[in-house]
């Protein structure tokens, strides 16, 4: 297990058991992933960009639709 | 092949209003079909003998005047995580297995309402995560060209019985294109409406901020019958003529793609342009990070979901899924919300574009259908992962919560079918499936059968 990963092998370990060598792969393309991302926002993002989660609560339809009705 | 089973939805009502074959005569020819493609393990669960039971009396409705519409009498089927009430709802998990559901999902209830006829539920890869539909509890569904290849997923048993026309439409659910895949690679029409166009109530969740649920079906019109059920809508005309439609290609985003996949996308933007429509590149800049924004949100929001189940029953999953769900684990909240991010700046950059454009064409995959256990396959010499590869294209519409629909375009070397996407601004779905319709008046992608079923 490479030192970048242990941090999110320990992390997991405090919810569930998991083997570290079944999982190293794994853990190493998640972090080459968000590692590509953080490097993408430090150059493009906006301080006033706000996350995804804030536009598609209210893309979810209401409880009953007017043709329901 | 079963002649009651070669027509779209429209016609096969047509039919049965004119007395040519009745609604159990329908369901009978849909039940033999499963039988016939079992070996494809396409349904998790049949209910030959409640559906026999509708079917009658469908039957008898028809006959005394009542018509509940186009769906009216149509065998159906949905994905094991959309809740039937009194049925077994197991996502396609052990975790879930016994789990009978109270009531059914909403996008049920609206089928039941439209008078379709549920037979059963489809497989699935388990709770949904995953592109293959190789599922450790309930086995592997096979491609219903190619048994030796995947069917994609993760609604693949959707994807297979649309092919073989054990039902005239299924359900699958969509997060990261798990419609748009089995659509492609089974060569049917698959439709992943914008997030929230559909309730999702009733469906097991996989990642909420991205989870959608739509139809399967070979014909584009059969997916729009059943989106208008499901929503309310009505179905939008088919135009007469493209003459100004506006069609955005993203360039060499497209082009890293099989030689076969690159041709079916070259003829039909030929079609396209021969049929007045006009094509031009348009440029998102950090595209490239589609694919990474995806995989985090869609590892982290499924470990919340399933944390206490990770932690009371690991050995319940299969090992694919649980060390996926595990990696979620293991994701920091900013990790997450930087990806979220990255979906607001790249939503905000396919808006703009839509302000001068109508639909953006992408493929659907760079390649068709694998083999069962293939990890890589070769792109002009270069080495792409199936998963990578599965949401190259898929990621934008899943990211920005927009409808895209995949539609069969052709066939490659080895007769596999290949799917094109379209992917619209919001509240475009009635106009994707009309484009998609006017494309299948002048071509049979759609209409080929599989060889085993064609016999």
């Amino acid at each position: 297990m490479d030192s970048h990963t242990t941090p999110r092998l320990l992390l997991i370990q405090q919810y569930t058991q998991t083997d570290a060598a079944q999982i190293a792969p794994l853990l190493e393309a998640c972090h080459t992933r968000a590692t590509a991302i953080h490097h993408f926002a430090l150059q493009h993002f906006s301080p006033l960009l706000q996350p995804a989660t804030v536009w598609v609560s209210p893309l979810h339809p209401p409880v009953s639709q007017e043709h329901e009705k | 092949m079963s002649t009651l089973l070669r027509f779209s939805i429209d016609e096969t009502a047509r039919r049965l209003r004119a007395g040519e074959f009745s609604v159990p005569e329908l369901l009978e020819a849909c039940l033999a079909r499963e039988a016939q493609t079992r070996e494809l393990n396409a349904y998790n669960a049949i209910w030959a003998e409640q559906a026999r039971a509708l079917a009658a009396a469908s039957q008898t409705q028809l006959e005394h005047g009542y018509d509940a519409g186009p769906l009216h009498g149509i065998p159906v089927a949905v994905k094991a995580n959309i809740a039937v009430a009194g049925e077994e709802m197991h996502a396609g998990s052990r975790i879930l297995a016994g789990n009978i559901a109270q009531q059914d999902a909403r996008v049920v209830k609206r089928l039941k309402q439209a008078g379709a006829i549920l037979i059963g539920t489809t497989n699935m890869h388990e709770f949904a995560w995953g592109g293959t539909t190789n599922n450790p509890h309930y086995g592997a569904s096979a491609n219903a060209w190619d048994r030796r290849r995947i069917p994609a997923g993760s609604s693949g048993g959707s994807g297979v019985a649309a092919a073989v026309r054990s039902a005239l439409a299924t359900l699958g659910t969509d997060t990261g294109g798990s419609i748009r895949l089995p659509a492609s690679m089974n060569g049917v029409t698959g439709l992943r409406p914008g997030v929230g166009r559909i309730a999702t109530d009733g469906v097991f969740p996989l990642a909420a901020s991205l989870d959608t649920v739509g139809p399967l079906a070979p014909w584009a019109s059969d997916c729009a019958r059943v989106y208008s059920a499901l929503t309310g809508e009505k179905a939008v005309a088919i135009p007469a003529s493209l003459r100004g439609l506006r069609v955005g290609l993203l360039g060499a985003y497209s082009e890293t793609v099989h030689p076969d996949v690159a041709q079916a996308y070259q003829a039909f933007t030929h079609w396209l342009s021969d049929a007045g429509a006009r094509c031009e590149n348009v440029a998102l800049s950090g595209l490239e990070e589609a694919v990474n924004a995806l995989v985090l949100i869609n590892l982290a929001e499924p470990a919340a979901l399933h944390s206490r189940w990770l932690q009371e029953r690991p050995q319940d999953y299969g090992d694919d899924v649980r060390l996926l769900l595990q990696t979620g684990l293991g994701i920091s909240a900013v990790e997450y919300l930087q990806a979220q991010r990255y979906r607001t700046l790249l939503r905000e950059q396919v808006l703009a574009a839509f302000r001068e454009l109508d639909v953006i064409l992408v493929p659907t995959l760079p390649f068709t259908a694998p083999l069962k256990g293939q990890e890589l396959v070769d792109i002009g010499g270069q080495q792409e992962s199936v998963l990578t590869g599965n949401m190259r294209f898929n990621a934008i519409a899943s990211l920005c919560a927009l409808p895209a629909l995949s539609f069969p375009a052709g066939f490659d070397r080895d007769g596999l079918p290949v799917g094109l996407q379209l992917i619209g601004p919001d509240g475009s779905e009635g106009r994707l499936l009309a484009l998609a319709a006017r494309f299948q008046q002048e071509s049979d992608y759609h209409t080929r059968t599989p060889l085993m079923v064609a016999r």
